[in-house]
């Protein structure tokens, strides 16, 4: 017996051909948000709001990763990377990722992201939400430069903002 | 102003909304409220919002990407939004300067159409640059020609690869040492190279072509034709000097045989009649102007028409071969021996007077004397007839000629083998 039921693996993704034949392999982002924002709900009621930050960034940094190896393993070169990482974000509807700064040798950051699959079009709540994303773009960073990075969203829909700005800092 | 009710003035209404015209209208507004606004609820974190704004606006109008707005809200997001747009299109303009031509913009209205239009025309002409520089550089690195350009100040910019195969240097040698071609001149030729390079940063220094020897990098030694002429930019600029070094070794070669063929006798190598007139003038006027003696000595070799009918031309052409070798033997190194025609010889003998012509004459008479050529119908034997005259002042190369000429008329008619000078009966000897 295994001593876990869900570790990650992109089997757990299952066939999709296979399984929805009909349906296919996309669903409205109003479902995905609706998956989100209860389990938030449920994480935030039971372990308080830090810590279900904590899980979805911890969360959002596993995919980051497992995105970068099944995806971008083989890119070497960090414009290529860019541009790749920018297609297949949007390829996927996941936003529409963009540079703002780039300083490779400072390993310094600043990116943002459009029609965010997570918050874009959500009311002004005051604080930003995109904390999912903050642990996507570091394991991202992490697995592309081999270096730790803090990633923080500074504007957010949520926040007013019209795009989600994220900072990216090595540690 | 008058409420909606009645048209009654409502002066603190008034006041406040003159004061936020004021602050989005003024060119300088002041950095906290007026005392008598002072309490009015909600208005100082609106007042700090608009002033805010006001910087972050001004900033930004500036072209300061790097500043920042602490307002939340949708005002400020708004601002922020177009903060980043501008980021982003600064980073995908570095990456086009990069030479990322794939960058392409679609968050900035007709703004992307006019930058995707520019990336598209600037990604093509550089692509038709690259293209014609290709054709360009394929023409001129396939040359044979080891071909340059120089600067104004004599620094290459450019060289050819074949210099490589014509000097052993590369390209980047010459360049990195704007001197390195003037120490492979070879140092007869080098002033008249270096007197013509001195001229390399002049605009109006005239088409250039002269040959001149280059030694490669192992010592071996070769011909260049050497052509370069002033470069000008389309706008007039002087831009230095283009050259082309043509390796002609060979055609140096030949002329050289040619030159040689055209001055030398081709059955005996002895200069031929013309080459030498030309020299004999030459060494008559260099005596003249010394004061130095000159003797002229005739040869023909005697009965030669019998030697050809008798023994055929291939034996005459034999006995003529070793009578010059005769000749070779008894003449010094500086005298000019020529073939006249036929069996018909002519030494020019420098600083040479009579008596002492007439001992050369009999070494060579002599020499001729000895020959025996062994022949089907039995040895050759072969005695040449000479006349000898000394150059007189003032006389011309014909007449020291005509005289020499006569003297050997007489030697014929005197029994041939023997030497006769002109104007000196006591000189004959046989």
């Amino acid at each position: 017996m295994p001593d876990r039921n869900y570790k990650f693996s992109w089997n757990l993704i299952g066939d999709l051909k296979l399984g929805r034949p009909n349906l296919g392999s996309s669903m409205r982002v109003e479902v995905y948000r609706l998956m989100q924002f209860t389990l938030r709900d449920i994480l935030e009621a039971q372990f308080g709001t830090q810590k279900t930050d904590e899980v979805f960034h911890s969360a959002g940094k596993l995919a980051g990763m497992e995105f970068y190896k099944a995806f971008f393993g083989h890119i070497t070169e960090f414009n290529e990377f860019v541009k790749v990482l920018q297609e297949t974000l949007r390829e996927l509807g996941i936003g529409i990722l963009r540079v703002e700064q780039a300083d490779r040798v400072k390993g310094s950051f600043v990116l943002t992201v459009s029609e965010d699959l997570d918050c874009s079009g959500l009311p002004e709540l005051g604080y930003g939400v995109c904390v999912y994303d903050e642990g996507f773009i570091a394991g991202l960073l992490e697995s592309f430069t081999g270096a730790r990075y803090k990633v923080k969203e500074v504007d957010c829909w949520c926040t007013g903002g019209r795009t989600c700005k994220f900072t990216a800092e090595t540690e | 102003m008058s409420d909606a009710a009645g048209g009654r003035e409502q002066p603190e209404v008034r006041r406040l909304l003159e004061f936020l015209l004021e602050a989005l209208q003024a060119v300088e507004v002041r950095p906290d409220l007026p005392e008598d606004l002072a309490q009015v609820p909600g208005l100082a974190p609106l007042y700090a919002l608009v002033l805010d704004m006001r910087r972050f606006l001004l900033g930004l109008s500036q072209g300061d990407l790097q500043q920042k707005l602490e307002h939340k809200g949708y005002l400020p997001g708004v601002l922020k939004t177009f903060q980043s747009n501008l980021s982003h299109l600064t980073w995908q303009t570095q990456m086009v300067a990069e030479g990322d031509f794939s960058q392409r913009v679609d968050f900035l209205g007709e703004f992307s159409q006019a930058f995707n239009s520019m990336i598209l025309r600037l990604r093509d002409s550089i692509e038709a640059l690259r293209e014609s520089e290709l054709k360009f550089r394929t023409v001129a690195d396939f040359t044979n020609d080891w071909e340059y350009w120089v600067d104004k100040n004599g620094r290459f910019l450019w060289v050819s690869p074949a210099c490589v195969r014509l000097t052993g240097y590369k390209p980047e040698d010459f360049v990195a040492d704007p001197l390195l071609l003037h120490t492979l001149v070879h140092p007869e030729d080098r002033a008249q190279f270096q007197a013509h390079f001195a001229d390399i940063g002049r605009s109006d220094a005239p088409h250039c072509d002269m040959d001149f020897r280059v030694q490669d990098r192992s010592g071996h030694q070769f011909w260049v034709q050497h052509t370069c002429h002033p470069v000008f930019a389309p706008d007039g600029a002087h831009l230095g000097r283009r050259g082309c070094n043509r390796d002609i070794t060979a055609r140096k070669e030949l002329e050289e045989e040619l030159k040689r063929r055209a001055a030398t006798d081709f059955l005996t190598g002895v200069s031929n009649r013309r080459n030498f007139m030309h020299r004999a003038q030459e060494e008559l006027l260099r005596s003249q102007r010394y004061g130095h003696s000159l003797a002229l000595l005739m040869l023909d070799i005697d009965t030669f028409k019998s030697i050809n009918d008798t023994h055929g031309h291939a034996m005459g052409d034999a006995v003529i071969k070793a009578v010059v070798a005769a000749c070779h033997q008894n003449l010094r190194q500086v005298d000019i021996l020529g073939r006249l025609g036929g069996e018909e010889f002519v030494a020019l003998l420098p600083q040479t007077d009579q008596a002492g012509a007439l001992a050369i004459c009999e070494r060579v008479r002599q020499a001729v004397g000895g020959i025996n050529i062994p022949a089907k119908e039995g040895m050759i034997s072969v005695t040449a007839s000479l006349g000898l005259a000394e150059l007189r002042r003032g006389e011309s190369l014909d007449a020291l000629m005509r005289r020499a000429d006569t003297a050997l008329y007489r030697a014929k008619g005197g029994g041939r083998n023997r030497t006769c000078a002109d104007d000196a009966s006591e000189d004959e000897t046989a």
